[in-house]
């Protein structure tokens, strides 16, 4: 029997609701929700930071629900935060406080603090490794051993002072200056105005326009992941004259603080501490026309990114949007605020898109009915 | 894990939200007032709008009926049906005369509401000068300044070119004498059921993040001309093959063995009340 | 799977109460008292629920009239809403049956802009008595614009502040709304479109004549 859109509705969800769980079973192996967490953690940031959602373990269970589906686990976890009540801001987070895993700058050879490559596939050879086909528990512990054992080994084979010299660089991983200081130290970089307005959060306001930069970097920050690469790639391939370099990107973790409500914050230590959440940050220059009073110079303006989890490409494409957005030039479609900030977010665009799917027949008929008369002529 | 999901799905401060977005929808009637618009558990584009609405308004004591382009079993109007139904226990129907909350895709019903009955349209896109001004910041500058010059401009424009306007479904329409409003995707043929009203109208769009209202005994009136005055999709000498209605906006349907095209009124719940009350003349 | 709690549902029948009101106004409705959960509140349980359906901490409050200090604190803690300037605040609350205060009130609060008129304040009053029929010592006002179909009627212990209203002279679509709650859970409501005529007060008796 044929699907009707119409009549009937009720008894078809129920049945199409059934096939999809039975379709969701259909192999012999289920996956366990720990699984998805320990073997998909790019996958699951990448869910928590488009659903502007800290929760790696519900994540994982929309993850495992949307049979690993990125839209629908994000579409999942986003109607879930909409349950949840919001009655504390944070302090702000500062990316000069992040226990950095990783640090690198394009711009210099060599940076204040050291570059940290830290883990990276940048680097990695895009073969598949077909041993992973059969790679078991046992074969995955042995190579988390090896790597211990051979770090047990050169930790061991330090003297008292080369260990204190490492325990003091670890220590300074928390600190770790940022790269662009230089150059504004230097006058080089064009000093923001300080902007001590409290930010706004789009999904407890609306989005106005023009949108402050709160409101434009947590859009870009939520954005569809491929979504917001795309539009910073076509920033800087042409459509909006931005080549950026990239500061510096860093990635690793920083600490949530959350004030008492009647606190005025003004204490440093009398905060809750509510634990850390894993982010990058990144800081791109852009060098820009600064003439003035007839004197012809150049400076270097930066674009701002910083996303959950280690979503670098995300990150620095997020920078050069922003970079765009404070541009502003409309005749670029990436530095025209509407055209980027409407149409970045993946449960808006794949909702819109996929409604095309329900029926319009009313719409339709009226549509007709239009198309009729300007053929049969006069009939209205 | 286990999770207890509020009454009516939402925190009370999203609750409160869309709350103060409808009281400042209903004060200045046809403005669309910008709200946040919450993620819910059904698609954009697939009515969150309105099940917002639908679900800041909602109490115990609420029969809710939902349609989607005139039809109760819908699918959409199904699955939007179960979630409410899920989330707050409330009775459901299909009777219009029934129901104290219709949310509503597309259509008005064909039984003229009442007093006691709130309607809530689902919206996909709310602006009614985004045809001819893509950009946001540009029409709210317009609606500010009361400038419709594009809107007129645009149905002259049809007149030029075929003779009498095309607008099909969502004709703008002007609310109290001050706003250009879209008055969701329902036929032209519905318009009218929103001026000098008895029932309080809402709209809701979600994606676009808008919350408007008509309330009731509210001027709205088409956009049109003095020498072409708006006129509805007409659907003169055809008549619903069910219930013999002749009055009402009708779909066309297509006979599988003669193939023929015959009509069955959109509204499904009044053909079925007509059948029910004997009145197959 | 439905967690139902005693607030929710009180919140939920005070909007559509005042819902109502706003839609149709002249419309008396009817909110419960806010469910006590310890603190005593320093208004009447009606005012709080008709303040906590839209007060939270998404939003700026001023509390005018004495004790406003007690209030503003008060509100704060129970909602986590930030106090603003009366002529900044999206809600300015007149927890007294003042006219003097009710004036203040209406006077200062803000009436948005042309392009977000929905920035306008909106205003609760606290006030003796609202009621459908005329009484002694009420104000009889008639109403108009849309939500009426002709006229309606309302009559209150305090309209003072209907003569402040008019004393605005908003321009349209800027303005401000107006909530009035009395101690007995009466609501009533004037958006901006609402226009008031024929202010007069009731001389007594049940014929309700009017001076």
């Amino acid at each position: 029997m044929g699907y009707v859109a119409v009549r009937g509705g009720g008894l078809a969800i129920e049945e199409s609701l059934k096939l999809l769980e039975r379709e969701r079973v259909e192999g012999s192996n289920s996956v366990s929700v720990d699984a998805v967490e320990d073997a998909f953690p790019g996958l699951v940031e990448q869910v928590m930071g488009e659903a502007s959602l800290y929760a790696p373990r519900l994540a994982a269970v929309a993850l495992k629900q949307a049979q690993g589906s990125p839209e629908e686990a994000v579409f999942l976890l986003r109607a879930f935060r909409s349950t949840l009540e919001r009655p504390y801001v944070s302090r702000e987070i500062k990316g000069e406080n992040m226990a950095v895993e990783r640090r690198i700058s394009a711009a210099f050879k060599d940076v204040l603090g050291g570059q940290l490559l830290g883990a990276t596939r940048d680097y990695s050879h895009r073969l598949i490794r077909f041993d992973l086909e059969r790679e078991t528990d046992g074969d995955a512990a042995k190579v988390r051993r090896a790597y211990d054992d051979e770090l047990d080994a050169a930790w061991a084979a330090l003297s008292e002072e080369e260990r204190e010299e490492h325990r003091a660089a670890a220590a300074k991983l928390k600190h770790m200056p940022k790269v662009l200081d230089y150059l504004r130290k230097e006058g080089l970089i064009d000093e923001c105005a300080e902007n001590n307005d409290a930010p706004v959060d789009v999904t407890m306001e609306p989005l106005v326009f023009p949108a402050p930069r709160s409101a434009r970097l947590q859009t870009l920050a939520r954005g569809m992941t491929q979504g917001v690469t795309t539009l910073g790639y076509a920033a800087i391939r042409g459509f909006g004259p931005s080549h950026p370099t990239v500061g510096e990107l860093r990635s690793g973790s920083v600490e949530v603080l959350v004030d008492h409500p009647l606190a005025d914050g003004s204490d440093e230590g009398d905060a809750y501490y509510l634990g850390s959440i894993p982010v990058t940050e990144v800081e791109s220059v852009f060098a820009v026309d600064r003439s003035k009073e007839g004197k012809s110079q150049m400076g270097f303006k930066v674009g701002y990114g910083m996303v959950m989890g280690h979503q670098e490409t995300k990150a620095i494409a997020m920078s050069v949007l922003d970079f765009c957005l404070e541009q502003g030039d409309k005749r670029y479609p990436t530095q025209d605020e509407e055209f980027v900030l409407y149409h970045v977010d993946g449960v808006e665009a794949t909702g819109f898109v996929s409604h095309l799917k329900l029926p319009h027949y009313v719409t339709f008929q009226s549509k007709l009915f239009s198309v009729r008369s300007t053929v049969k002529g006069d009939e209205q | 894990m286990r999770q207890l999901y509020n009454f009516a799905f939402f925190d009370e401060a999203s609750k409160r939200e869309i709350r103060r977005a409808i009281i400042k929808g209903v004060s200045i009637p046809g403005h669309q007032i910008p709200f946040a618009s919450r993620e819910m558990p059904i698609g954009r584009g697939w009515g969150t709008g309105g099940l917002q609405v639908t679900l800041a308004l909602i109490g115990q004591d609420d029969v809710l009926k939902v349609i989607d382009q005139g039809a109760d079993d819908s699918v959409n109007a199904v699955n939007i049906k179960k979630l409410v139904a899920e989330t707050t226990d409330v009775e459901v129907t299909e009777k219009t005369q029934r129901a104290s909350l219709i949310q509503s895709r597309h259509r008005i019903p064909e039984q003229p509401l009442s007093a006691d009955q709130i309607l809530v349209l689902q919206v996909p896109m709310p602006e009614p000068l985004r045809n001819f001004e893509p950009s946001e910041a540009k029409t709210r500058v317009l609606h500010a300044e009361a400038d419709y010059t594009g809107a007129w401009l645009g149905l002259f424009d049809q007149i030029v070119r075929y003779g009498h306007t095309v607008t099909n479904a969502d004709h703008p329409c002007l609310v109290e004498g001050r706003y250009v409003m879209a008055p969701s995707p329902i036929p032209r043929f519905d318009t009218m059921r929103l001026n000098m009203a008895q029932n309080l109208t809402l709209l809701g769009a979600g994606r676009e993040k808008k919350i408007y209202a008509v309330p009731p005994f509210t001027h709205v009136h088409p956009l049109d001309f003095e020498d072409y005055p708006f006129a509805v999709e007409s659907f003169e000498g055809k008549s619903c093959r069910l219930c013999g209605a002749t009055d009402v906006y009708l779909d066309e349907l297509v006979d599988e063995e003669t193939g023929k095209t015959y009509y069955q009124c959109n509204d499904t719940a009044y053909c079925q009340q007509r059948r029910e009350e004997g009145r197959n003349e | 799977m439905i967690a139902n709690n005693v607030e929710t549902h009180v919140a939920q029948r005070a909007f559509r109460q005042v819902l109502e009101a706003f839609a149709r106004p002249g419309t008396i409705g009817q909110v419960d008292a806010f469910p006590k959960s310890g603190e005593t509140a320093p208004v009447p349980g009606c005012f709080e629920t008709a303040v906590r359906l839209f007060v939270d901490q998404a939003v700026t409050f001023c509390a005018v009239g004495a004790a406003s200090q007690d209030v503003a604190r008060w509100l704060t803690v129970q909602t986590h809403a930030k106090q603003a300037q009366a002529q900044g605040a999206d809600f300015v609350l007149a927890p007294v049956a003042s006219d003097a205060v009710h004036a203040e009130a209406i006077a200062q609060a803000k009436p948005g802009t042309l392009e977000e008129p929905e920035k306008g304040a909106t205003v609760v009053l606290l006030v003796d008595s609202i009621s459908a029929a005329p009484a002694k010592g009420l104000t009889r006002l008639e109403l108009s614009g849309p939500g009426i179909e002709k006229t309606a009627e309302l009559y209150v212990s305090q309209a003072e502040w209907a003569h402040a209203r008019a004393e605005r002279a908003d321009e349209y679509p800027c303005g401000i709304e107006i909530l009035l709650v009395d101690g007995e859970g009466n609501v009533a409501a004037l958006p901006r479109t609402t226009r008031i005529e024929n202010t007069l007060a009731c001389l007594g008796g049940s014929k309700g004549e009017v001076a």
